[in-house]
């Protein structure tokens, strides 16, 4: 049983007006084997708690924790989170010319395993975990994101996520540009993420779409760089239906 | 072997007829050069072991071959090659005053074959001129790799005549030890229906000056100048790239991807394609990329196109420096796998595709390999 607590964070970035404070103390626990449902309008700054947990150097953490099962993940280089367990899949996955899909699984593998994958084990594994994506295994010598379309991209996503096997993964709007079908195939791979490896799923969202497929055991909404409300799937009904304005007054009255 | 290069003779009499060039074979048409002058203001004259000034050969030239079967070469003396390569500078006019031993080597009419032909100049401590002749008869098809290993100073030419319908792919690979400097002019000739594809690679040696330069013989004819460099703390290396684009409906695609890391690194790349009035049809492209793996690092850029018809099929030309970019670094860390690594992996894609085009299993690992080596070492 692992667990991802984030205790008032505030996170800066420096922009061209100076340095601008996006995340206004966020307070979030992840655990083992749970959904989490982040949902917030455009702006609120939910791509920004990704990121900083994951630790993209643009963003600065002004003060706040983030511990995984007791650790100081904030003290960790980007490499060392993942190894601790952290898998962060992003909204935009950057293209890497000339690595082929294969060459960036081994090597990512190979770091978080400790040791390479036996190769014949290791093509089985791949093929086995592209397969139950949908994803051809043409694929695999293709360069990373390279050409990729949106749909594919996420796949892409989500094939490292079933085949890292993390404790705690933020999924940063991943269902965003795919059709009904790839949602499907993407939110099915979530789920057996889950139940498999009893990953704890931090699911960033901004449409209560996926909510279909992947069944959330929390909701909470994002405005303003906090989470300003905390439920069940109730909650994502209620958003469904009217929408953010009832919490962004809330918070602009504060 | 003589008709043949009595034929080349009359090819490369024009290679340089532009009014801002002399070319020649007598040093003497060239001052010594002083480092302003628009051809040297980046090399480093001072580094260049008085090639450019007066440097004699006490070394022989040193060259081993291992051809494909069926691919005939002789090592000749001055007296027997009837060569009148028109230098560009003053070290090629050395070079070519001063060589003793030349490799030519022949390449039969219909020739084909899977093996590969390597030469291989391992350079003697002090100072060596030499040249080679590559005749790739009419239909012929073969790959040549002009590899340079060792220590020392040196000037050596090539000229590359690719008579109608043959391809070449010719590759040179400078993996030099630390304080040696080359200097090599290599002319590309390419007539009817023709194609060499061309590759340099340059991984080693403290100065490397390397000028590539085509000409067409016959209509249709394409060439590929593709390089690779990486230059490493305090290393020099300089490419100077010609397309003369002489004759009707030719190709040329020059493609050139660089690297520099540490202090006083520094690569130049100068592309120059000229379309001259009678080259309708024409079809060129040349593009520089280059990254600069940290501040120490320094690449200096210069796309020229000239064109002087009306009537060209697609020209284009492009150069982009950058450095390595976070976002892939910290895509590649956030899947475990550590900086230096990242970073590695980042360098080897950024330079993979230029030994993708090339088909021959054994020669891409050997070149991947030298390169990834390479890579590393930029990195202790």
């Amino acid at each position: 049983m692992s667990e991802l607590i984030i205790k008032d964070l505030h996170v800066t970035v420096e922009t061209d007006d100076g340095i601008k404070e996006i995340l206004r103390g966020v307070d979030l626990t992840i655990t083992s084997g749970q959904t989490h449902a982040i949902m917030g309008p455009n702006g609120s700054g939910k791509s920004t708690l990704a990121y900083a947990v994951a630790g993209h150097p643009k963003y600065t953490i002004a003060s706040g924790s983030v511990t995984l099962d007791g650790a100081d993940v904030l003290d960790m280089k980007v490499d060392e989170r993942a190894k601790a367990g952290l898998f962060l899949a992003m909204q935009y996955p950057v293209e890497i010319p000339g690595v082929s899909v294969s060459n960036f699984l081994r090597s990512s593998l190979t770091a978080l395993r400790g040791e390479a994958p036996k190769l014949r084990e290791w093509i089985k594994e791949m093929n086995g975990a592209m397969k139950e994506i949908g994803m051809d295994q043409a694929f695999s010598e293709r360069n990373v994101n390279e050409g990729f379309s949106g749909g594919e991209k996420k796949r892409h996503e989500i094939l490292q996520l079933e085949l890292m096997k993390p404790k705690i993964a933020i999924l940063d709007e991943t269902d965003s540009g795919l059709d009904v079908d790839a949602l499907r195939i993407v939110s099915e791979g979530i789920n057996r993420t889950v139940t498999k490896n009893n990953t704890g799923v931090l699911l960033i969202t901004h449409y209560t779409r996926i909510l279909r497929y992947v069944k959330p055991d929390k909701v909470s909404v994002f405005v303003d760089g906090r989470v300003v409300a905390t439920g069940g799937q109730e909650l994502a009904e209620e958003l469904e239906a009217n929408g953010y304005v009832k919490f962004s007054k809330a918070t602009a009255g504060a | 072997m003589s008709s043949a290069i009595q034929e080349k003779e009359i090819l490369f009499k024009s290679i340089d007829a532009r009014p801002d060039f002399i070319a020649s074979s007598n040093p003497d048409d060239f001052l010594v050069p002083n480092g302003r002058e628009e051809q040297w203001r980046y090399t480093p004259l001072k580094r260049v072991g008085k090639l450019h000034d007066d440097a004699k050969s006490d070394q022989e030239i040193n060259y081993e071959v291992n051809a494909a079967t069926g691919v005939k070469y002789s090592i000749l003396t001055k007296s027997e090659v009837a060569t009148k390569f028109l230098a560009t500078d003053r070290i090629g006019a050395r070079t070519e005053s001063l060589w003793n031993k030349a490799l030519v080597i022949d390449i039969p009419q219909d020739f084909s074959s899977k093996d590969l032909t390597w030469i291989k100049i391992s350079l003697n401590s002090g100072v060596q001129y030499g040249h080679i002749i590559v005749n790739a008869q009419a239909q012929s098809s073969a790959t040549i790799i002009l590899e340079h290993v060792g220590d020392g100073i040196a000037g050596v030419n090539c000229e590359v005549v690719a008579h109608p319908h043959s391809n070449i792919d010719f590759i040179t690979v400078y993996d030099l030890e630390r304080k040696a400097v080359l200097v090599s002019e290599h002319h590309f000739v390419i007539d009817k229906d023709a194609h060499i594809r061309s590759l340099v690679v340059q991984l080693g040696g403290d100065v490397l000056r390397y000028i590539p330069r085509a000409k067409f013989s016959g209509n249709h004819g394409s060439v590929e100048l593709l390089g690779v460099f990486l230059a490493t703390q305090g290393q020099f290396f300089e490419n100077r790239v010609f397309v003369d684009h002489n004759m009707k409906d030719c190709k040329s695609n020059v493609l050139y991807r660089g690297g520099a890391q540490g202090k006083g690194s520094h690569t130049v790349w100068v592309g120059d394609v000229l379309i001259r009035k009678n080259a309708t049809g024409t079809n060129t492209y040349e593009m520089n990329r280059n990254l600069l793996l940290d501040d120490g690092a320094r690449a200096d850029s210069v796309p020229n196109l000239e064109i002087e018809t009306g009537e060209v099929e697609k020209a284009g030309h492009a150069s982009v420096t950058g450095r390595l970019d976070d976002d892939q670094l910290f895509y590649l860390m956030s899947r475990g796998i550590d900086e230096p690594t990242a970073r590695q992996l980042v360098i080897e894609g950024f330079f993979a595709g230029i030994f993708g085009e090339f088909t021959h299993p054994e020669l891409k690992e050997k070149l991947s390999a030298r390169l990834n080596a390479a890579i590393e070492r930029a990195h202790q």
